[in-house]
């Protein structure tokens, strides 16, 4: 909650106003400090005035028993960054850019409030990572729109795409997009779908830790994706992050098949039914760990930038309801991908039918929208014969999509369809590999990896 | 020597450890076992600093160190580790602050604000502790002693550092057992003049602070820090004050420094001493032919020798400003700290380390001073040696205005040595992932409902259950007190108890028997134990023996039940002792009872409770009269 209207009311009958450095008389006490701004989804209580003591301690004191305010002479400004000088870089130095869509990881706080504004330019890059300025020459670095990952919409895909593929041609190594964590693994499959003829890496990297501290990960994830971006002797989409808790390497992951699975470790991102494409030290030596990725080239990229969002992303658990799929079709919805249990399954045998959804995959087929099941075991591939259930699904319509990840799947349809493909294009088309999103592979190794 | 420095002011600041789980997250507050697992992190220094950072941070940013961690389930969490965000504050841990803050008449905070404090010497995985103003003094805040009150100032509530285990130049080793155990900082204004005060009040608030029964004892549980400075001194905070016995000591040392660091100024000011720009001059050709295995050795690994003309502090380098470090060594620390040097040589101490005055000419010809002037050398690679020769250089430079203000380390023959520069307020920023904590009506009313005694009321209590004033004093000042109220509560009988507790077991600690390693629990239990046998007090001493040999209550015990005898049995031998000596008897009468009552309890010691064996003793006599 903001200051309630009582302690604006204060504020203005003693005139002092946010930033002022002031003396009160409270308990009997006399307090010094600068009054500090409240944010307006504050927890706490509305009705105390806030200030930064000399000691650094910020203090809520009710206004009810402040006895006195006296206005001492200075006078603070809050989120006022010192301005930053331009950086010469060494011309020498391979050229990427960096793209910043948000998130944790280019975010920046003021140490009085601890509030956060989001600042970006190749300065602040600079600035922040040293480093970088003796590993590649930051050519551009833009901020695109500032979203919490979750906010993200395919439309915003369409847009890094094109971002990402202008970059690309107008002579970087390789571009950096940063991104907030929560769906990065989303918007990693789409630039993997929608750019085409790459001739460098896209890496995309973000923060588990806020940026104000000591610890964050940022740095180490930002100058991997750097070298990534710049010395990969690859063309493709990826993700780098944190390989462990401890700050000596980094995964170089393939952007169909990484996950964020984990809420708050720096390691939340794991490759899923593959190993890592390669692992970056924190010296910077990048080790290949796959074989047989497209290397760099001279072509030129262009994006692809289409996606239809009639697309649907379901999920099996004891007693979920198909209405949701026959409510959707109603709506006019192209396509679903099901995360089915296990092998990938839907219930459609129960006692009396009851929340069967054969009728609905039925009547999606009859409407000549796409089904698709993948599964919400995360790791392995689905199977259409181990189960009678599986072989009534595969029978009523359903495709089953291999080893790939639920949300690549749903990303991949969506964008298949925005071609404007058939259902029988689209069932073939499902299954054929763009973007090493599916294999016929099933190394026990990759196993929680 | 206190009545050599009366503008001496001294506060103090103590760091408690508290009885609960942890500060932020559900980790029990124990130190644990051997670390099964290990992280390797590197802390930096965040963009928002750059322009404005505070010195104290950039120290440690420089050196830009590789931290290993290590911990175990059992005792850290994906909070200790930096992976996770913090849990909500410990309502028990902000209960028990709120007690204290209760306890000394201090006002509680309408709204705590957890704050981050950026700590970057790795002692915090996430770079920054927590903590938060609980509690502010008001004008009854006040702890007596007999030299004067002492106002309360401050109660924080705030998380403990990871324990260091090794620390070097280019890395630390913590462990995170420690990491998150909540603390409670209480600070006091600067009213205490005497080192004898700082001693008196800091076993006053000890000793109110024990009485919660809330708090962690044991080694390293509690840790004092100390504010000294002197009139036209300047404020020092010493870290790490462990033992009270220390106090004293450490409160007069520094004003003993201080003092000496006016005497240089003064000096300095007589002398008319300027100092110029730092100007660093590679001796190391110079040095070539010089016949000292210090100099070859480090132009051996490739090392230079660098020269810092100090013109002015000629002799004052190696004036001696506390007995055993000179000058010359406040010059030292800053070099290590602030370069990981190992250290400076300076031209007081020269010629020396085999190297010659015909040498030293060398050097001040090469530095552009006269001829007997100072200068600091330094052996190091580059760019070490520069950067120590100019955090000398800024050490010389304070000393022109006399005593800077540092946070410095209690070493334990009480002198202090330089950790770094005193931190400032720009250290705090909130904690963005914890809201704010309204303190309400019922909470304060909770905790006063929960206050403890007063030590007046507390005495009073224990006259009550039959210990002497005397005793009662001595128990409430001793860290046992809550031992004895376990033991009592379930049951002890309260004399018995305080002699044991007060005497017999620091008589068998001075016989080396190992009773440290008796558990409270058990003791406590094995005390009430002892009462419920209706075992005779005579047998005490050997119950502790078996305790602290068997660790256990019960074993104790049963190893003690040596076999009781009934009445018909002790009558017989006690007529037994009477009919030998029949012939004394009848001769002293009455009077014999007394000798006899020795040999009777060589016979039954343990086996009957004395007065009994009086009463019978007494009966026979009487019989034979």
């Amino acid at each position: 909650m903001p200051y309630s209207d009582k302690v604006l009311d204060f504020m203005r009958s003693r005139a002092i106003s946010i930033g002022d450095e002031v003396r009160i008389k409270v308990y009997g006490l006399e307090l010094e400090g600068y009054v500090l701004p409240r944010e307006e989804l504050e927890f706490g209580n509305p009705n105390v005035l806030l200030l930064k003591l000399r000691s650094g301690y910020n203090a809520g004191v009710r206004v009810d028993n402040i006895t006195s305010v006296d206005k001492l002479a200075g006078k603070v400004e809050f989120e006022r960054f010192p301005k930053l000088k331009e950086v010469k870089q060494d011309e020498r130095l391979p050229p990427i850019s960096f793209i910043s869509t948000g998130g944790t990881v280019s975010s920046r706080v003021d140490y009085l409030t601890g509030g956060v504004a989001m600042l970006f330019s190749p300065e602040e890059m600079l600035y922040g990572i040293p480093e970088l300025s003796g590993i590649v020459r930051v050519r551009t670095a833009d901020r695109l729109f500032s979203l919490a990952s979750e906010d993200v919409r395919p439309a915003q895909w369409l847009d890094i795409s094109k971002r990402v593929a202008k970059l690309l041609s107008e002579g970087d190594r390789g571009v950096v997009v940063l991104h907030g964590t929560d769906t990065m693994h989303f918007t990693s499959a789409a630039l993997s779908f929608m750019l085409k003829g790459l001739n460098g890496p896209v890496v995309l990297t973000g923060a588990q830790r806020s940026p104000d501290r000591g610890s964050r990960d940022a740095d180490l994830n930002v100058l991997s994706s750097a070298r990534v971006a710049a010395f990969l002797p690859c063309a493709l989409v990826c993700v780098v992050f944190h390989s462990s808790p401890s700050d000596d390497s980094t995964f170089v992951l393939r952007g169909t098949r990484a996950r964020k699975m984990h809420t708050s470790r720096r390691d939340a991102f794991r490759p899923i039914n593959e190993l890592p494409v390669a692992t970056v030290s924190r010296d910077g030596d990048i080790d290949l760990i796959q074989r047989d990725l497209k290397p760099r080239s001279d072509e030129t990229p262009w994006a692809d930038p289409v996606f239809e969002e009639k697309v649907a992303l379901l999920s099996a658990y004891p007693n979920s309801i198909p209405e949701v799929m026959d409510h959707l079709l109603d709506k006019g919805y192209r396509g679903f991908v099901l995360q089915g249990t296990g092998l990938g399954h839907m219930p459609v045998q129960t006692i009396g039918d009851e929340g069967s959804w054969l009728p609905a995959i039925r009547r999606a087929q009859d409407q000549g929208a796409f089904v698709g099941m993948t599964s919400q075991c995360i790791y392995g591939r689905v199977d259409q014969f181990v189960y009678r259930n599986g072989r009534l699904l595969a029978d009523a319509g359903v495709t089953f999509l291999g080893d790939m990840l639920s949300e690549v799947a749903y990303v991949k349809l969506g964008w298949l369809l925005g071609h404007g493909y058939d259902l029988e294009d689209i069932k073939k088309l499902m299954l054929f590999n763009f973007a090493g999103e599916i294999s016929d592979g099933d190394n026990p190794e990759t196993f929680l990896y | 020597m206190s009545a050599n420095h009366p503008r001496l002011t001294v506060g103090l600041e103590w760091h408690q450890r508290l009885k609960s789980n942890k500060l932020f997250c559900d980790c029990p507050s124990e130190l644990g076992r051997e670390p099964s697992r290990t992280e390797t992190r590197y802390l930096r220094l965040s963009s928002s600093e750059l322009g404005e950072i505070d010195p104290a941070a950039m120290l440690e940013a420089r050196r830009s160190r590789r931290f290993e961690y290590g911990y175990s389930a059992d005792n850290a969490c994906l909070v200790e580790l930096d992976e996770a965000p913090p849990h909500l504050v410990n309502e028990e841990a902000l209960m028990i602050a709120l007690k204290v803050a209760l306890m000394f008449n201090m006002r509680v905070l309408d709204e705590i604000r957890v704050m981050r404090k950026v700590v970057l010497d790795g002692s915090n995985t996430a770079g920054f502790q927590r903590t938060m103003l609980v509690a502010i003094g008001t004008d009854s805040s006040r702890v007596h002693t007999s030299a004067g009150d002492v106002r309360i100032t401050t109660l924080c509530l705030e998380e403990e550092s990871a324990f260091i285990v090794t620390t070097g130049e280019r890395e630390a080793a913590y462990r995170l057992d420690r990491l998150g155990i909540p603390l409670i900082e209480i600070a006091t204004s600067p009213d205490i003049h005497t080192p004898e005060q700082a001693r008196e009040i800091a076993e006053e608030v000890g000793l109110m602070l024990r009485l919660t029964g809330n708090m962690q004892r044991g080694i390293g549980s509690i840790r004092q820090d100390l504010n000294v400075s002197i009139e036209e001194g300047n404020r020092q905070e010493i870290k790490g004050v462990q033992e009270l016995q220390q106090l004293s000591r450490l409160v007069e040392l520094e004003a003993v420094r201080q003092s000496n660091l006016l005497r240089i100024r003064d000096e300095l000011k007589r002398r008319g001493a300027t100092l110029e720009q730092p100007k660093c001059v590679d001796v190391t050709a110079r040095l070539m032919g010089c016949r000292s295995s210090l100099v070859q050795g480090a132009i051996k690994r490739g090392q230079k020798a660098l020269c810092l003309p100090a013109p002015g502090f000629e002799g004052l380098l190696g004036f001696e400003i506390v007995p055993g470090r000179r000058f010359g060594r406040e010059l030292a620390d800053r070099a290590r700290a602030w370069a990981g040097v190992g250290g400076i040589i300076h031209s007081d101490e020269l010629p020396a380390y085999g190297i010659t005055e015909e040498e030293c000419v060398f050097m001040r010809e090469a530095c552009g001073v006269k001829p007997g002037a100072a200068f600091i050398m330094v052996l190091a690679e580059e760019p070490r040696a520069t950067r120590a020769l100019r955090a000398v250089h800024d050490r010389l430079r304070e000393a022109m205005s006399g005593v800077p203000c540092e946070t410095r380390r209690a070493n334990e023959d009480g002198t202090t040595s330089y950790l770094r520069p005193l931190p400032g307020a720009a250290r705090m920023y909130p904690e963005t992932d914890l809201p704010p904590i309204a303190i309400s009506e019922t909470m304060l009313e909770q905790a006063r409902k929960a206050l403890p005694p007063t030590p007046s009321e507390l005495k009073e209590r224990l006259v009550g259950l039959g210990l002497s004033e005397q005793v009662a004093s001595q128990l409430i000042r001793s860290p046992k007190l809550e031992i004895f109220e376990a033991a009592v509560s379930q049951g002890a009988a309260a004399t018995t108890a305080a002699t044991a507790i007060l005497t017999i077991l620091p008589d068998l600690r001075r016989e080396n028997v190992d009773v440290e390693s008796i558990e409270e629990s058990e003791l406590a239990k094995g005390l009430a134990g002892f009462h419920k046998l209706n075992l005779p007090k005579e047998l005490m001493e050997q119950f502790l023996r078996e305790l602290a040999a068997r660790r256990n209550a019960d074993l104790a015990l049963s190893a003690l039940k040596a076999p009781q005898v009934t009445e018909e049995e002790a009558r017989a031998i006690i007529k037994q002792i009477v009919a030998e000596r029949v012939d004394f008897v009848k001769e002293r009468g009455r009077d014999s009872v007394e000798p006899l009552m020795g040999l009777a309890m060589e016979k039954l010691k343990g086996r009957m409770p004395g007065t009994d064996v009086h009463r019978i003793l007494k009966e026979e006599v009487e019989a034979v009269l």
